[in-house]
């Protein structure tokens, strides 16, 4: 067992290469959670005679938009939980390649 | 209203839990039991466990009270709630699991180069953040029993009766059954609260919502004001003739009567309109929001939502005890489909509360007692209320079960998170590292009894010192300002000291200390301010004006870590790389690299 062996983890390309894959996957995620999740109440304050606007029959866009965000929720999480998968694949794949130069 | 139903149904769920208690004292023989229950939890009983956390009696009364309330306003704790297990899942949950430490104070001291300090700070935030937790959860306890039960045994109000008999439950159930006996119960209580909830969602979807919130009438809500308030000012524009054009003539008769006997400090129901506080110049209906806050304390409330959750201990200790990855992902993801779907079968039963209370009240004389003109006094009664009138007494008593079972489950949570905090951070790593197992186990039971016996405290001095008469929503406002402590304390440390390699160690604690800290200061200054301690236009007032900080709190608290990192650039801990692949890699990786610090920490 080679102690200094972990700090080369972090330094091989590999892994800086998974970090920023989750990072080019977590900022957009992260933008597009921000943008909708304050929409709403930046809408209701801005343009309150839009948000009051019956849609579906007589129910407005402001309880649409507000149930949306439950969904919006539970659609973002599990396309993470779907990218997670592959990340874990990708470490996998390092400690393949690490072994290998081991030998 | 004593229910014989409600009583006999409590009790029940008292037995039950007592029960798995002592079932569950055998597991606890050793610390790593007691706090995390050996880190062999399912992803289903793990994922009932974090709701039963999560839904508190807030929550579980609170929700459908607000929706029913203030229409659309009502959706944000629904909204906020729910959408603050985004910012979870997508920066901490994985990376916290991984790391592989018991807390948040562990996380503290391994990330920034084995430092006490930054622990020691991590303990005082974690510890104010549970007091600032349970305070809430002790007034629904005693508002509750109030309400449901309604009376007080000896010598005790009915309000103070329910703190005690909750706390002394608590404390005997949590310091026997510890983590695993709280998870077994947190799962059932987690079932008894969803499924009551679920009956009244079912029993109003059957009988049709009703269309009170499309015809765009003017916001009304019942209300208790003086005689002499009531005819204060001049004709034509008192809040009398406000209500006598808002209610209907057989309800006013009540006031009238009562204006004529003359008394000015008597007391009358009356219903009213309700000011539009986000655009003075409309009308409030229910459709709008705008009915509780203006825009700056809407951005702070919504933002003090969506980040506090990944504040809160007890929350995050959930996290370790998650075995796998694939088993944390799969428990967030039930955790989010039962929060989105309680949250919104809550907003129904809100709703249709509109439809059912001024239809149904009339036949049912103790519900009448509860409304005026067809509208309930205290919103927060909706669910008991919708509970009795749509499925008799034994509804009544089924929903009173929950709503204990709401309350024990978070306030279990919130024990268990404060003793690992006080036990496992403290006295086994700066007391007595040497103790043997049975006594740090016997610390962290002592742990839970002096926690306990603080909240009873709390619960007791609030009403002493006339919060409740200064906040209408009381509940539903401290919860909130949990939120607010626990998202300014720790969302911008664990954020950055996980995402951004050069937070240093001094950078973490100046951000705690200014987060929460700051956070506190402000909603003390509120408090002051509200209870009148501060006179109006005075500078205290000034300070106390803002009700949730978090909107200049939170960017302050990532300010000063970013300010204080890049000032002390050499402080990196020396084996960052180790630590971020520690965070950042697969389940394998970062155990292997854990193992290997451990074992060259012992050669020395």
């Amino acid at each position: 067992m080679k102690p200094d062996n972990s700090r080369q983890v972090a330094y091989s390309p590999f892994f800086g290469l998974l970090l920023q894959k989750k990072k080019h996957f977590l900022v957009p995620m992260c933008l597009i959670f921000l943008i909708f999740y304050f929409s709403l109440p930046v809408l209701i304050t801005l343009k309150p005679d839009w948000m009051n606007r019956p849609v579906v029959g007589s129910i407005s866009i402001a309880w649409i938009f507000a149930t949306a965000q439950c969904v919006m929720t539970l659609l973002l999480s599990s396309i993470y939980m779907w990218r997670a998968r592959e990340f874990d694949r990708l470490v996998q794949e390092l400690r393949n390649e690490e072994s290998e130069e081991e030998k | 209203m004593l229910n014989i139903w409600a009583i006999m149904m409590v009790i029940l769920l008292v037995v039950v839990t007592i029960g798995i208690s002592l079932y569950a004292r055998s597991f606890n023989s050793n610390t790593a039991n007691f706090y995390l229950a050996g880190r062999k939890i399912g992803f289903m009983t793990n994922s009932t466990a974090i709701c039963g956390d999560y839904f508190s009696a807030a929550s579980f009364l609170g929700v459908a009270g607000a929706v029913y309330a203030s229409g659309v306003d009502g959706m944000w704790y629904a909204i906020g709630f729910g959408a603050a297990f985004v910012p979870v899942v997508l920066f901490l949950a994985s990376p916290l699991r991984k790391f592989g430490e018991y807390t948040i104070p562990d996380f503290l001291f391994a990330r920034f180069g084995k430092s006490h300090k930054a622990r020691v700070i991590g303990v005082i935030m974690v510890q104010l953040i549970c007091i600032f937790y349970l305070a809430p959860q002790m007034v629904g306890a005693g508002s509750t029993w109030d309400v449901l039960v309604g009376v007080g045994f000896l010598g005790m109000t009915p309000y103070e009766t329910g703190v005690v008999a909750t706390v002394v439950v608590m404390m005997f159930y949590v310091a026997l059954g510890g983590m695993k006996g709280t998870t077994l119960n947190q799962m059932i209580q987690f079932w008894v609260l969803f499924t009551a909830m679920f009956l009244v969602f079912a029993l109003v979807l059957f009988n049709g919502v009703g269309n009170y919130a499309s015809q765009n009438q003017p916001l009304t809500n019942a209300s208790t004001v003086t005689v002499g308030k009531l005819m204060e000012g001049e004709e034509g524009k008192r809040v009398y003739d406000k209500a006598k054009a808002t209610m209907s003539p057989e309800a006013f008769a009540a006031v009238d009567a009562a204006v004529q006997k003359g008394d000015p400090n008597a007391s009358v129901n009356v219903v009213l309109p309700q000011a539009n506080k986000l655009h003075a110049d409309r009308t409030m209906v229910m459709q709008e929001p705008g009915h509780r806050y203006d825009w700056l304390n809407q951005f702070s409330m919504v933002l003090a939502l969506v980040l506090g959750t990944m504040g809160l201990p007890h929350i995050m200790n959930r996290y370790y005890t998650n075995p796998s990855g694939k088993v944390a992902r799969l428990t967030t993801l039930w955790v989010l489909a039962f929060v989105a779907f309680f949250y919104i079968m809550s907003s129904v039963v809100g709703l249709g509360g509109r439809r059912f209370i001024p239809e149904l009240a009339g036949m049912d004389p103790t519900t009448a007692a509860l409304t005026v003109d067809g509208l309930l006094l205290k919103s927060d009664q909706i669910l008991p209320v919708m509970g009795k009138l749509l499925f008799g007494e034994f509804g009544l008593g089924y929903v009173a079960a929950g709503a204990f079972a709401a309350m024990f489950s978070t306030v279990g949570g919130l024990l268990i998170a404060s003793a690992a905090s006080w036990g496992h951070d403290i006295y086994e790593n700066y007391v007595n590292p040497n103790a043997p197992e049975w006594k740090k186990v016997l610390v962290g039971k002592v742990a839970v009894i002096a926690m306990s016996l603080f909240s009873l405290l709390v619960g007791l001095g609030i009403p002493a010192i006339g919060l409740d008469k200064a906040y209408p929503s009381l509940i539903a406002m401290m919860v909130t300002w949990a939120f607010a402590v626990s998202g300014g304390a720790f969302v911008p440390m664990l954020l950055s000291s996980i995402w951004w390699k050069k937070t240093t160690r001094n950078g973490a604690i100046a951000g705690m200390i200014v987060g929460g800290g700051g956070s506190i200061f402000f909603i003390m200054m509120n408090i002051l301010k509200e209870t009148g301690v501060f006179a109006a236009g005075s500078f205290g007032a000034t300070l106390g004006s803002l009700t949730f900080p978090s909107i200049f709190i939170v960017p302050l608290s990532f300010l000063t870590i970013y300010v204080v990192s890049i000032t002390d650039k050499n402080k990196m801990p020396v084996y960052v790389n180790n630590i971020w692949a520690r965070i950042h890699g697969s389940d394998k990786l970062s155990e292997r690299i854990r193992m290997q610090m451990k074992e060259a920490e012992q050669r020395g």
